[in-house]
């Protein structure tokens, strides 16, 4: 039988400072693993109490631990790199919500008039879709602003990287969830409950799996079905047209990187970390506008993540190897 | 003692999982002094750790009930 606590405190040793270790978890595991010794000669129900009772008092001694230590190790995280964590979050969420906050009213304001009441809500069943737009556009400007002239260290290819991964999550989270219920929201507000029927719901409407398993009904009865197989290719454009964009975080974020660590003045790092989204939803817009008229192949929507995404790293690899930044070097702060 | 027979004489006043979280920051503070036994083969050659108050502490804990007794009656009325 193994010793209790063995594979918590080699996890521990990994994670844990040298002093934890020896103030929090040896002592710990130490007593748990005598107390276990002696359980196992009163038998297994009490061997199984014991050990049971040791992980519990293990980890609530680690989250106490956690708690206590956490805006320690978050302040230095952020005071990293000359607040440079800090800065991006700030950037980004600023950004974001304007962004958001912009892009959502002009389309309320096109709207036919409706109840005073409504107007709330429908503005609230739009924020998704601009969420999906602002969150590269934040990412991309504040990338871009606080890297800006900075040689692109492994931490600070790390942290973009970080952010690049939570802005794609939060657009996927959005594209699965958020926006076909907005969408839905927005339909039976404008058209009333009893002209939309839950069942006829349009691409727009359909997250990601329901509009792949849509595609795939589709597919499976097109020999049967007149036009189905069409219909599945019309699908097929629209749920990559709705995939691809997820991921413009994280191309956006390199290429933003890349590109502005060779530039360390602030307007046109601001300037270009706009522009870099914006170039690359008139990339989307045009290959749309092209797949629809030529039946280009779904795939083609994935051409702006790919140029961007290997566009930055090209960038992002030279620098490395160039000269150091162009900014005098940065204090850290004291935690 | 040991933490566990801490845990075990406070009669519920003290937990299993918060006692080390305690004890270290009390060392830390210099109320009270560890050190490790010889490790036992049987534990898997981790050593436990006791703990004793040093004079700092008992100073401490002298003076806290010292507080105690004095005021408390008073916050209590």
């Amino acid at each position: 039988m193994s010793r209790a606590g063995t594979w918590l405190h080699r996890a521990a040793g990994r994670i844990c400072s040298r002093t934890t270790m020896e103030r929090l978890i040896e002592p710990l595991v130490a007593d748990m693993r005598h107390e276990h010794v002696q359980a196992l000669a009163r038998g297994r129900w009490q061997e199984w109490r014991v050990r049971t009772a040791g992980y519990l008092a293990f980890w609530t001694a680690v989250l106490i631990h956690m708690a206590a230590v956490a805006p320690r190790l978050g302040l230095n995280v952020a005071a990293a790199d000359g607040w440079l964590v800090a800065r991006i979050a700030a950037i980004a969420v600023g950004v974001f919500l304007g962004v958001t906050f912009l892009m959502t009213l002009p389309p309320l304001e096109a709207l036919p008039p409706v109840r005073p009441a409504s107007r709330g809500w429908l503005l609230l069943t739009l924020v998704p879709q601009a969420m999906v737009i602002g969150a590269p556009i934040a990412l991309s400007s504040a990338i871009a602003y606080g890297c800006r002239g900075r040689r692109p260290s492994p931490r600070i290819v790390a942290t973009v990287l970080v952010f690049a991964v939570i802005g794609t999550a939060l657009a996927l989270t959005t594209r699965q969830w958020l926006i076909p219920a907005g969408n839905q929201a927005f339909r039976v507000t404008m058209a009333g409950e009893d002209v939309v029927v839950r069942g006829l719901r349009g691409p727009s409407e359909l997250s990601l799996s329901e509009l792949g398993a849509r595609i795939d009904a589709l597919r499976a009865g097109s020999a049967d079905a007149p036009g189905a197989a069409a219909e599945a290719a019309r699908l097929a454009r629209i749920y990559h047209l709705h995939w691809a964009p997820c991921f413009a975080s994280l191309a956006l974020g390199l290429f933003s990187l890349g590109v502005w660590t060779f530039s360390s003045r602030r307007l046109p790092a601001v300037a270009a970390g706009i522009a870099a989204p914006v170039a690359y939803w008139a990339c989307l817009w045009v290959l749309d506008a092209s797949a629809t008229r030529a039946m280009l192949h779904p795939v083609t929507y994935w051409l702006p993540n790919a140029t961007f995404v290997s566009g930055g790293m090209l960038l992002v690899r030279l620098r490395s190897r160039g000269q150091g930044s162009t900014l005098p070097p940065r204090q850290p702060c004291a935690p | 003692m040991y933490g566990l027979e801490l845990v075990a004489a406070s009669d519920g006043e003290l937990k299993r999982g918060t006692v080390y979280v305690t004890l270290g920051r009390m060392e830390e503070k210099g109320y009270i002094a560890s050190r490790l036994e010889d490790p036992p083969p049987a534990t898997g050659g981790l050593p436990r750790r006791m703990y004793a108050v040093t004079a700092l502490g008992r100073q401490v804990r002298d003076t806290w009930q010292f507080v105690v007794e004095r005021f408390a009656p008073g916050f209590s009325q």
